[in-house]
């Protein structure tokens, strides 16, 4: 993700203090804003999100608890309470809020330059609170982060660029930011690998009527329909390289002209784009532009694939099977044998994969704790060839072994003798490994 | 001296030695990076915060005189 200045405000009454204070910190690299009043900080945070906030108790206008009751701490970052006040109230009160320290005046400089580091080491992650009031399932700390980025940068006119594998949920993460904008507009997806290259123009910026044979009507092309919206551009790398030029002019100017016209409109549009390939290698493939990514990239977000989700997997077929079951009316719950499974699996495709193969459990499976199995057949794993086998950090040792046995048996047309041979291993070795294999296969289904 | 008095007291004497010495980290990181400018600046908040701390210690001693808190030196003089 791109960086930025971590943000402090500082909410003391005591000028000099929060002068001093703020200049050792604008040292350690922070954005310093002040306020000496409650209803400074207010305003300061209306506005802004900041990433740590010191906190003075005994301010003129009342008192630093007040600002804790009425602003939203998920969504603001860490609280130091820094007070020449301390009394057993003021704590108690403290430590039911996320307050990461309660702090004695007079302070020693070097614990505030210690706290100041620590915030910067410690990066935001969302809470269980956040997490619920996005769309995307999961526990795990690759998550957290992601939504905790998503919902700092919603309130902003960045441009995102969400990168992931397919099936990582990548539209899922341009809804939430959408939704977290507080945008009045419409969310608008399109597909830009999915519109024949031809007609993607008047899908994007719309045409006038008579521009080209079959216009018998005005249309509004995407960018007008998200005007204060959010438009979501996916596989942004398989739009042609002259419509790229438009879009970059479109973005540089906030307005567009429809294919056949001549005035140009004016499209308060945010816009966040996705890309399943590597946007660096695009841009030396010559798929995408250099200049345009740089403007689609203000902020850019990778969604993690499943494989690094951890117990994400075993949450997801939970919810999964919880949603068929309120469409089905049936109260079908997930084996446990099949949590080992679950997250043993390279899940190729990721949550689309997953949730594919619990529906196709649920759907044949009669018992009600239902067992998931991974579909056998795993195409379209990046990367690999009849040849050549994908392993990534985290894969199990038995899972890499298991992958490269089978591979060089399907190579082999299942003749265990060369197998073993190629794989410099005896006969006895392979048949051990099948029968493990194979054991493995009737523990699930038991 | 009431306790509420006390009280508001020690937060402001807490509040001035607090700017004090927040004032003088800043001016050893200032002299340490050659920036005599800023140094002098927060020498004179320093030395602002610090003339605060003498007057509340001051205040403190009228206040409460014979109580024992002030030195040897002024109880005798």
């Amino acid at each position: 993700m791109s960086t930025r200045a971590f943000r402090l405000l500082i909410v003391d009454d005591d000028q000099t203090f929060a002068e001093a204070a703020g200049m050792l910190a604008g040292q350690e690299g922070f954005e310093v804003a002040r306020a000496g009043t409650l209803a400074q900080a207010h305003r300061l945070l209306r506005d802004r999100r900041f990433d740590l906030l010191a906190l003075d108790l005994q301010l003129p206008d009342g008192s630093g608890l007040e600002l804790l009751e009425h602003v939203d701490l998920a969504s603001q970052g860490k609280i130091i309470i820094v007070t020449g006040n301390p009394s057993i109230e003021t704590a108690m009160h403290a430590v039911s809020q996320p307050v990461v320290d309660y702090l004695v005046k007079p302070l020693r400089p070097d614990r505030w330059i210690e706290l100041l580091r620590s915030a910067q080491r410690t990066q935001p992650t969302a809470n269980d609170a956040q997490l619920m009031r996005t769309g995307l399932i999961g526990r795990s700390e690759p998550v957290r982060r992601i939504v905790a980025t998503l919902l700092r940068v919603a309130p902003t006119d960045a441009a995102v660029l969400v990168t992931g594998e397919s099936g990582t949920g990548k539209e899922l993460a341009a809804q939430t930011l959408h939704e977290a904008s507080g945008r009045k507009g419409a969310f608008v997806a399109l597909n830009c690998g999915a519109v024949p290259p031809d007609l993607l123009a008047s899908q994007l910026f719309g045409h006038e009527r008579g521009s080209f044979t079959g216009a018998s009507a005005r249309h509004i092309g995407v960018f007008e329909q998200a005007a204060h919206g959010t438009l979501f551009l996916d596989e942004i790398t398989e739009m042609p390289q002259h419509l790229q030029v438009y879009l970059l002019r479109a973005l540089e100017t906030g307005t567009i002209t429809r294919v056949g016209g001549d005035e140009a409109v004016a499209t308060p549009t945010r816009v966040v784009s996705a890309t399943n390939r590597d946007p660096l290698a695009a841009i030396a493939e010559g798929r995408l532009r250099e200049d345009l990514f740089y403007r689609l990239a203000d902020i850019s977000v990778h969604m993690p694939p499943l494989r690094e989700r951890g117990e994400d997997v075993v949450l997801l077929a939970r919810v999964f099977i919880d949603r068929l079951n309120a469409r089905y009316g049936q109260r079908k719950r997930l084996a446990h044998s099949s949590e080992r499974v679950l997250l043993r699996h390279f899940w190729p495709g990721n949550v689309r994969e997953l949730r594919s193969a619990v529906q196709r459990a649920y759907l044949l499976d009669n018992n009600d704790a239902i067992v998931v199995h991974p579909s056998a057949a795993q195409p379209g794993i990046l990367g690999e060839t009849e040849t050549s086998v994908v392993f990534s950090v985290g894969m199990t040792m038995a899972e890499v072994e298991r992958r490269m046995l089978l591979k060089t048996l399907a190579h082999y047309g299942n003749d265990k003798t060369a197998a073993a041979r190629a794989l410099g291993i005896s006969v006895r070795t392979v048949h051990n490994h099948l029968a493990r294999i194979a054991q493995d296969r009737d523990n699930v289904a038991a | 001296m009431s306790a509420t008095g006390e009280h508001e007291w020690l937060h402001a004497l807490r509040n001035a030695t607090n700017a004090t010495i927040a004032s003088l980290a800043v001016v050893r990181r200032a002299l340490e990076q050659g920036d005599v400018q800023v140094a002098l600046t927060f020498v004179a908040h320093a030395e602002a915060a610090g003339e605060r701390c003498r007057l509340l210690l001051l205040e403190e001693r009228q206040v409460a005189p014979g109580d024992g808190r002030e030195s040897p030196g002024e109880s005798a003089a």
